[in-house]
């Protein structure tokens, strides 16, 4: 029998706190940088993610979602995120809005040298639970993080480190308390200038995403089947302009730990495009 | 060759560089500007600075880590107001280049 894993609505949200930023090294990893003052950012996705057993049963989902962001000021950046899921499983398919997410980064450091640049930003996310289906967690969920970025000439790295507390106000109407989320993630990248003006450049990218969930609860006690741990690591690319980015990454689980009969995660694709004014 | 001479001092002494050869001389001056990292950096930093009374175009290169501002003809430009504007984009202001 397909267990539709109950951290989906979990798993889909760390999928799109994406990165948002123009300056991040990587594609699903945000940097500890804010753009400037006044810059607007919309992204766009189309994701992939499966979840298949050994003999190839199992289930699909394809995310697009939509970012906003914007320059508040030089030291703060607000975003907003909302996304649209397809899932393919067993024959049936169901799609959906999932939550809405506003998040808020703030510039904590950001040094400047003719050498290096760092940066450190804390963020703060708040999910409004009005996502369709099962593609919303039907609770009110936050998280903090903070990111670091260092660039170096055209080498950048970035790292995130991100807490979810999901169920806030406590359990969904059917009672089940669902699990909290940690993300630890880094980025590495490279800029090659396309041409003498520096006008264009492509990026290869590689990251490495950890992410664990723990299992939900009902009555106190874990509910079979909910929790688990995952390691990606994701090859990809960056074509970057001053006012759009095209970005591919394949991402490819190196190890993970489910319950009960969870289903593994399978290889999957992120394509995206960033618009910048 | 007494024009290329009064040309070539012009230079030397430091004075602005203009864009010859056009109906009304246009200054061009050239900035460190520290921070930049890809060419989605350029569009902010442009935004920002293009809107300073005065200044007709502004092009940045993260890769050379300049930016080059065309001035209106006729028009001057603050310092402190550049470095504000940089500073606005998340960048690090340097030297003044040319």
């Amino acid at each position: 029998m397909l267990t539709i894993h109950r951290a989906a609505p979990w798993a889909l949200a760390a999928l799109v706190l994406a990165s948002h930023g123009a300056s991040a090294a990587g594609i699903s990893v945000d940097a500890g940088l804010t753009p400037p003052e006044d810059r607007w950012i919309i992204r766009t996705q189309l994701r992939t993610m499966r979840r298949a057993d050994d003999a190839g049963s199992g289930m699909t989902t394809f995310t697009v979602p939509v970012v906003l962001v914007y320059g508040l000021r030089p030291d703060l950046t607000v975003l907003a995120r909302l996304a649209y899921a397809r899932r393919d499983a067993g024959g049936a398919s169901m799609n959906g809005f999932t939550d809405l997410r506003l998040l808020a980064k703030y510039r904590l450091l950001r040094l400047n040298t003719r050498e290096f640049t760092i940066g450190l930003a804390p963020v703060l996310s708040l999910e409004l639970p009005v996502g369709q289906a099962s593609f919303g967690s039907h609770t009110w969920d936050g998280s903090a993080g903070i990111f670091l970025s260092g660039r170096h000439g055209p080498w950048g790295v970035d790292l995130n480190l991100s807490y979810s507390v999901n169920g806030l106000g406590g359990p969904d109407p059917d009672g089940t308390d669902p699990g909290d989320q940690l993300t630890v993630d880094v980025a590495f990248a490279r800029q090659i200038s396309l041409d003498a003006d520096a006008a264009g450049a492509l990026a290869p990218v590689l990251e490495l995403s950890y992410a664990r969930t723990w299992p939900d609860k009902e009555d106190g006690a874990d509910t079979p089947g909910t929790g688990e741990g995952t390691v990606l690591l994701s090859p990809g690319f960056k074509l970057s302009f001053s006012s759009w980015f095209f970005e591919a990454l394949l991402q490819i689980p190196v190890w993970s730990e489910t319950s009960g009969t969870s289903l593994p995660r399978r290889p999957g694709v992120i394509l995206g495009i960033r618009l910048l004014h | 060759m007494v024009v290329l001479a009064l040309a070539l001092s012009g230079c030397a002494s430091g004075a602005p560089h203009r864009v010859a050869g056009t109906q009304t001389d246009a200054e061009v001056r050239v900035y460190e500007v520290f921070g930049m990292d890809c060419p989605g950096c350029h569009g902010g930093l442009e935004k920002l600075v293009g809107r300073l009374p005065g200044v007709a175009r502004a092009t940045a290169n993260w890769e050379a880590q300049r930016l080059t501002i065309t001035l209106a003809p006729g028009a001057t430009l603050e310092e402190d107001a550049l470095q504000d504007a940089i500073r606005r984009a998340n960048f690090t202001p340097g030297q003044r280049l040319r």
